[in-house]
């Protein structure tokens, strides 16, 4: 049977909303940016070109804080350390714990588990800043914007998506369970 | 005629598990697709797809409700989470290509299960459905392993440097020379006070690490049975033994999440 520590709770937590990310949070964004992409090429005329401009780029500030957290926490709640909360280890003596709990972890950061989490803070880093420029571009639209006012509007999109695809495939490589060794 | 209903938005995955029954009449579904239902006796539901409209009323209908997705850990919420007290879940990851998708058999295996469901006849559960073993010796017999190693291979002394470990005390051996450290931890009515009392707790230990193993002894368990022979009441395993089973202990797990 299953002993189910906080940490563990915490670790399939992480899981459940990684899941979400991937198939509900994540695609919104990606969805809006493309709906902005065909506004910005004339295939989809909308009424208030301006505010569904604004609405499709804010998705991004809607879901980013879940993401930042989720990346935030993948350390702590990933980890296996989180083994050290249930039995058999949480049989450990306080001195044996004061060691290998540590070195558990460091063992696991070095199998590549560090890289892989900068380079998703990293890439996490690099798609909210671009988002930044893309936001003031539009904030300077005038009211009824015309295909050339759009222009550089759409180049900033095209190298958001980019960006946004390189943090998929960083989350990607974050794994889906708590490894040992 | 039994009818079964695949609920899954990735194409790739619908498919495959539709070939696991073949022969039979199978109606695919997907989150935004519009055509009418037909009610089905079995139905197979990928975890993320719960927001197709006609769910409720397919899972309603069923006889048994097979959930599934891409994660398949051990679930300690699945019991307040499954909505009948029928409803089973695929206790493996089945990916977004197909991956670990039922296969002929287990889809054979699913329809006699779901005809005993029926019948009110008592049967063994398929064994793709049943909750796998949480492998928590396995897994604090694998983190013990690497402290050993760590610890006592004088390669690992930027480890023990980085991590301020022993920085000013003798090799840390000694604290691994007992028995003790070794079953206080993964035992919990280890006895170590004397040779034979550690040989019967090393006993009780080998069966938890066979029932963990199951029945598929690929690969075989043979280096984490040597090791844990090997621990005796003042001695401590060779390095080579801790290695070979942590390998082994690492090639077995990683063979159960795949």
């Amino acid at each position: 049977m299953l002993h189910v520590s906080d940490a563990m709770k915490a670790a399939t937590q992480w899981q459940t909303e990684r899941g979400q990310l991937s198939h509900m949070w994540f695609p919104s964004v990606v969805v809006a940016l493309n709906n902005a992409l065909q506004i910005c090429a004339g295939d989809v005329r909308p009424r208030d070109i301006l505010l569904k401009m604004t609405e499709n780029v804010s998705r991004w500030q809607e879901q980013r804080d879940k993401l930042s957290s989720l990346l935030d926490r993948f350390e702590d709640e990933m980890s296996p350390k989180i083994y050290f909360d249930s039995p058999p280890l949480s049989r450990c003596s306080a001195e044996t714990r004061s060691w290998l709990e540590p070195l558990t972890h460091e063992l696991w950061l070095q199998r590549g588990m560090r890289e892989k989490i900068n380079t998703a803070k990293h890439t996490f880093q690099e798609v909210d800043d671009a988002f930044r420029p893309v936001e003031a571009a539009i904030a300077g639209l005038p009211s009824m914007p015309s295909p050339d006012d759009l222009l550089p509007v759409s180049k900033q999109l095209q190298e958001v998506l980019v960006k946004c695809q390189a943090l998929a495939e960083s989350i990607s490589a974050l794994p889906h369970r708590v490894h040992c060794c | 005629m039994v009818n079964i209903a695949i609920i899954d938005c990735e194409p790739d995955r619908r498919d495959a598990m539709v070939k696991a029954f073949d022969g039979f009449r199978v109606t695919e579904y997907w989150t935004n697709c519009t055509k009418p239902i037909e009610l089905s006796e079995i139905v197979l539901f990928h975890y993320r797809d719960q927001n197709f409209i006609h769910s409720g009323e397919l899972c309603k209908n069923a006889e048994l409700v097979v959930y599934y997705g891409g994660n398949g850990e051990p679930d300690p919420d699945w019991n307040k989470r499954r909505k009948k007290e029928h409803d089973q879940r695929i206790w493996r990851a089945v990916k977004e290509d197909g991956t670990n998708a039922l296969t002929p058999e287990e889809g054979h295996q699913l329809l006699i299960f779901a005809e005993s469901l029926v019948n009110g006849i008592q049967t063994d559960l398929p064994s793709f459905l049943c909750e796998p073993p949480d492998f928590s010796t396995l897994i604090a017999l694998s983190i013990l392993c690497q402290g050993y190693i760590a610890a006592c291979d004088p390669k690992n002394f930027h480890i023990r440097k980085r991590m301020e470990l022993f920085a000013e005390q003798a090799t840390p051996k000694d604290q691994f020379g007992r028995a003790g450290w070794w079953l206080n931890i993964l035992c919990e009515d280890a006895k170590t006070n004397s040779p034979e009392e550690v040989a019967a707790t090393i006993a009780a230990l080998k069966l938890c690490v066979g029932q963990e193993w199951g029945g598929n002894m690929t690969p075989d368990p043979k280096p984490v049975y040597e090791l844990l022979g090997s621990i005796k009441y003042d001695s401590t395993p060779t390095e080579i033994a801790v290695k070979d089973a942590l390998e082994n202990i690492r090639q077995f797990l990683n063979q159960q999440q795949t």
